[in-house]
């Protein structure tokens, strides 16, 4: 049985969109597997009873936002080492601090927008990502998250809409997906897209993109399962020299 | 009932379900490899188990050589109700035009490990068969990996991989810790299946310290994952060639 750890969802028991969240992680899984939301120590056996909160949860849509989700994600990564998970899939298409992961545990760490990056890599000949934001091409998120090296990579281009407008209204964002890939697909040749916001990717509409536009939409969150799935039964993860346990780790 | 996927590891000059010596240990790791529901194979076009064999490619003259037959192959593989296609060679010959004949997905176990050595670290190396300095050659620049920053041949050619196992393993020890002391890899792979074959890599993490990704195990698990999410290549990328087109 393998144990996976999505690090997303805090205390107390799931929102419903959270459960439906899980429930698409988890329909991605092999049989033998089992998808965690996990929020640190305690967060699973504290998921009983009824969920009474506003159903609202955070967004990273800044690099203000990746820092600053950071220290209490990594510190999280580190409870699910210690309880026994053997890999850990990040909550955010922007991968926050993805290496910094690395040097704190030594279990697999899937970042889920770098791994569908790489499968429309794997399969296209150029590729754009679609994401969010409510202005033009978000030129800083290629600065920083193309450490990936893909040179098939063509653009980045955003749907006009920030995170919360795509959970609150689906309809205008598949529209604005639809949108924005037919002018990638004329102006940037692109031949299969992913996502960069896991908001996107948890709309689920995938499929149905493709069978609109007939090409690839390769859905970051489903993905990340299935990378997890793989270095677990591989035996791989990042090395231990190039990304040492920081000597000065710890907690408050 | 669990649905089987069904994958179709590409020899041509093999004979499908009649395979024994080298082919027979092979396929046996190859089904040590896929997950219990998984059923995979040697895929050829062989039909006189005795002149089943294995085939070695050194060369861009050998690899293009190589590729109608494993069109043909793979043609025959579809129709036959496999879901999925690995090509047997790890400079994978023919991915794009056997994408452009096919619409069920094609791995090629050379790109599926680079870009897993890609995901895990900020920069690897590739250890292959040949002699020489190392160097870039298009097989590795195809793929648009900036994370590749060196390849060392070891100096054993194809059959001495197969023949000279320990001796060759010494030459991987040796090119790796000189990947990860001279260039910084933070991983290694494999340019050759039949290194992959010798299942070096555990062994060879071990001793350079850096994760050795093998190639055949990366496609298996690529295969299966392709399959499960329904994903296929892109047929905007890889079109149907006009003359193949139905009229």
């Amino acid at each position: 049985m393998r144990k996976i750890a999505f690090i997303s969802g805090g205390f107390g028991p799931l929102s419903p969109e959270m459960k439906r969240r899980h429930g698409v992680l988890q329909s991605a899984a092999s049989s033998d597997t089992r998808v965690d939301m996990y929020g640190g120590k305690g967060s699973i056996e504290s998921r009983v009873g009824e969920y009474k909160g506003t159903g609202k949860f955070g967004a990273i849509e800044t690099e203000y936002g990746l820092a600053y989700s950071f220290p209490h994600e990594a510190k999280v990564c580190v409870e699910a080492e210690e309880e026994g998970y053997d890999a850990i899939i990040l909550a955010c298409g922007g991968d926050p601090g993805l290496f910094g992961i690395f040097e704190a545990v030594s279990i697999p760490v899937v970042g889920p927008g770098t791994s569908a990056r790489h499968v429309c890599s794997l399969i296209s000949h150029k590729f754009t990502l679609l994401t969010t934001g409510r202005h033009g091409p978000v030129y800083h998120m290629m600065e920083h998250e193309n450490p990936h090296g893909l040179g098939r990579w063509v653009s980045t281009r955003t749907i006009g809409l920030g995170v919360i407008d795509v959970r609150e209204r689906p309809k205008e964002c598949y529209e604005a997906m639809v949108r924005e890939a037919k002018i990638a697909m004329a102006n940037d040749g692109a031949d299969a897209f992913t996502y960069g916001c896991m908001s996107m990717a948890f709309m689920d509409f995938d499929k149905k993109l493709e069978a609109e536009l007939g090409v690839p939409f390769i859905n970051p969150a489903k993905v990340a399962v299935k990378m997890a799935e793989m270095y677990i039964d591989l035996g791989i993860a990042h090395n231990k020299i190039t990304f040492a346990r920081p000597p000065n780790l710890r907690f408050r | 009932m669990i649905k089987m996927r069904k994958i179709a590891f590409l020899q041509s000059s093999a004979a499908t379900g009649k395979l024994s010596g080298e082919l027979a240990r092979r396929e046996k790791i190859l089904k040590s490899m896929a997950s219990p529901d998984t059923e995979i194979e040697y895929f050829g076009l062989e039909t006189d188990p005795k002149k089943s064999h294995l085939g070695a490619i050194q060369s861009s003259y050998e690899s293009a050589l190589s590729v109608p037959k494993t069109l043909e192959t793979a043609m025959a593989a579809e129709k036959a109700g496999y879901q999925a296609v690995i090509i047997s060679c790890g400079g994978d010959p023919g991915v794009a035009p056997l994408r452009e004949v096919l619409t069920i997905p094609v791995v090629p176990p050379g790109s599926s490990a680079k870009h897993i050595c890609s995901m895990i670290g900020r920069k690897f190396s590739i250890l292959t068969t040949g002699f020489g300095e190392p160097r870039r050659t298009e097989i590795y620049e195809r793929d648009g990996l900036l994370k590749l920053i060196s390849i060392h041949p070891i100096g054993f050619t194809v059959p001495e991989v197969r023949e000279k196992v320990d001796e060759s393993f010494q030459a991987m020890v040796r090119e790796g810790k000189r990947a990860v002391k001279e260039y910084g890899a933070n991983s290694v792979t494999f340019g050759c299946m039949s290194m992959a074959y010798n299942m070096y890599d555990e062994e060879l993490t071990e001793e350079i310290g850096v994760p050795a990704v093998n190639p055949m195990k990366a496609a298996v698990k690529m295969a299966e994952m392709y399959i499960d999410l329904g994903l296929t290549h892109s047929k905007l990328a890889y079109r149907v060639p006009p003359s193949l087109r139905k009229k």
